[in-house]
């Protein structure tokens, strides 16, 4: 455990050091000023007199749409960031160095993951309660019921996160690590998903089980970040807790399947 | 007292479509307080080797050990200091904030990475450039940064690869300093180089690996005397008699001869019996071989060999 905190602290202190990280922190704050003044203007365009249900229906919509499309964009950055730090650390030159301390490969591993998780929670919490802060303070309502929803952009976050990790470790390269992740976010799981629910009237049976086990299978990473558009969504009961269960079955076996290949492999 | 570092018929194959011999039934022991050094060409499986120590690359068969223990544990690496070939760092940080943050691994408490950190910084001259990034660093500077960063946790076991590469004649000798300093203060060092007059300088033992086969081994005193040799150059050639009255003696031309040997006695004895053959004795050479010749020498020998 202590060889998995060394790591953690590591790479922490190196992604701080970064401009992407920077970069970052200034994406948080655009974001933040960007929601308040789109708040203000859809709070300002209210007709003085308009029922408080109607406000609290403006409220709602407003914000999941805010914190919808800005978390999703923050993923993309947090997710090139991350990506950088991994780059510059199993680099030729560098990676032999990591090698060489006494940590074990799994720790060094673990270390990595994560710091990009926790360092996403951060950057994901300050820009929630960010926008949730601001733009109730303009509404003059706090509502919050929508704002755990937050977290499941997170699983959103660490589903690409660990194809960038599994790439990157287990085959050396995090510029594939990073496209991999986009890609499977962007196309891959999109697709399945729309598939999977076009298929669901579909008289083929085969087709619909097949697509069905597909969508099972495989992370739910575009349900995840966009999480937030869920939340105005009705859902099935148990729906939720499935996609989440399902997922990180998928990064668990993934990430033990990282570990094994850089546990053995020869670098 | 047990060998800091050894191993015994050490193979390594690395798997492909075409597979690589990097090592074969390699054997070589280093015992503590020693200067070891590792030569061969590139390819010759040096790097290869220390890898394996390291636990980076796996063996495919045969054991190594190493303070001892033929347990291979990670917390052994909490006692070596290493420097890769061609080492780098991440760009981020400054060289001193390299080392704060890479002895985190080290479990060094923070006045002690400061207090070091100065220490090998004034050593190695980097003094004027700790707060500059690594990566605006010169190969050389780079290098140094490298060998503070292998000393950062004061190791018992030091392993350098190619340690001079990219460092000028007077940071070579500064650097040659180090090692014997280290070395006095009881450090094991095992080093890679091709740099063979360096070796020889401060090497005690040395291997040499040739596609990654041990063609010899030994001591630097052991390897480069037993071609030890007198040249005596006479004032007139012997005749066959003459020759023949003194064993030992080898003509090589017609005035010069040579003794295979570095007796003194058995030299003054030949000596003595030249001049009582009333001939001048002109000039006598002592001629030894250095590490460079023989590991020439020894290459293409098993090149012909193979």
């Amino acid at each position: 455990m202590k060889g998995i905190t060394q790591s953690v602290l590591f790479f922490f202190d190196h992604l701080r050091r970064s401009k992407s990280f920077w970069v970052t922190i200034g994406g948080v704050v655009v974001m933040i000023v960007i929601s308040a003044l789109i708040s203000y203007s859809v709070y300002d365009n209210i007709t003085p007199g308009t029922a408080v249900a109607k406000i609290q229906q403006s409220y709602d919509f407003t914000l999941i749409n805010l914190l919808n499309a800005t978390t999703q964009l923050m993923i993309f950055v947090g997710l090139f960031t991350v990506a950088i730090t991994v780059n510059s650390v199993i680099k030729r030159g560098v990676f032999d160095i990591f090698l060489s301390f006494p940590v074990r490969r799994w720790e060094l591993l673990t270390g990595a993951f994560l710091s990009g998780i926790i360092f996403m929670f951060v950057v994901l919490l300050f820009l929630t309660m960010g926008i949730w802060v601001i733009h109730s303070s303009i509404f003059g309502m706090f509502y919050g019921e929508v704002l755990h929803w937050g977290l499941l952009n997170l699983l959103g976050f660490v589903i690409m996160f660990h194809l960038v990790i599994f790439v990157s470790f287990g085959f050396r390269s995090p510029i594939a690590g990073l496209l991999t992740a986009i890609a499977y976010s962007v196309i891959v799981s999109s697709v399945v998903f729309v598939m999977q629910q076009m298929i669901q009237t579909s008289s083929k049976v085969w087709l619909r089980e097949t697509v069905n086990v597909v969508y099972w299978i495989l992370p739910k990473s575009s349900e995840f970040s966009s999480s937030f558009f869920m939340a105005g969504q009705p859902t099935a009961e148990g729906h939720v807790l499935k996609l989440i269960i399902s997922s990180l079955l998928f990064i668990f076996t993934v990430f033990g399947l990282t570990i094994i290949i850089f546990e053995k492999k020869d670098y | 007292m047990s060998e800091i570092v050894s191993s015994k018929k050490l193979t390594k194959i690395y798997p492909g479509r075409i597979k690589v011999k990097a090592l074969e039934d390699f054997s070589i022991s280093v015992m503590p307080g020693q200067i070891f050094g590792l030569l061969g060409q590139n390819g010759a499986g040096k790097t290869t080797f220390i890898k394996i120590l390291l636990g980076i690359t796996r063996l495919t068969e045969g054991s190594f050990s190493l303070f001892g223990s033929n347990e291979y544990n990670h917390l052994l690496k909490k006692n070596i200091g290493y420097l890769p070939e061609n080492i780098q760092f991440p760009e981020v940080f400054t060289a001193r904030q390299s080392l704060a943050a890479l002895a985190r691994f080290y479990e060094m408490e923070p006045s002690l990475i400061k207090k070091r950190t100065g220490e090998l910084f004034e050593l190695l001259g980097l003094e004027k450039i700790a707060d500059r990034r690594a990566k605006t660093f010169s190969k050389g500077q780079n290098q140094r940064l490298g060998i503070a960063r292998a000393l950062l946790h004061d190791p018992d076991l030091i392993i350098l690869d190619e340690p001079t590469d990219g460092i000028d004649p007077v940071g070579r000798k500064e650097i040659r300093t180090i090692l014997q300093d280290l070395k006095s203060k009881g450090k094991t060092i095992f080093l890679n180089s091709h740099i063979l007059s360096e070796v020889e300088m401060i090497t005690d033992s040395v291997a040499i690996l040739h596609k990654g086969k041990l063609l010899r081994t030994g001591t630097i005193h052991e390897l480069t005397h037993e071609n030890t040799h007198f040249e005596i150059k006479i004032s007139r050639g012997l005749t066959l008699e003459e020759e023949n009255s003194i064993v030992y003696l080898e003509k090589i031309s017609e005035k010069l001869y040579r003794y295979n040997g570095s007796e003194v006695t058995e030299l003054n004895r030949i000596i003595d019996k030249v001049r009582n053959l009333e001939i001048l004795i002109e000039e006598i050479t002592l001629r030894k071989s250095n590490l460079e010749e023989l590991f020439i020498k020894t290459i293409n020998a098993d090149e012909r060999v193979n």
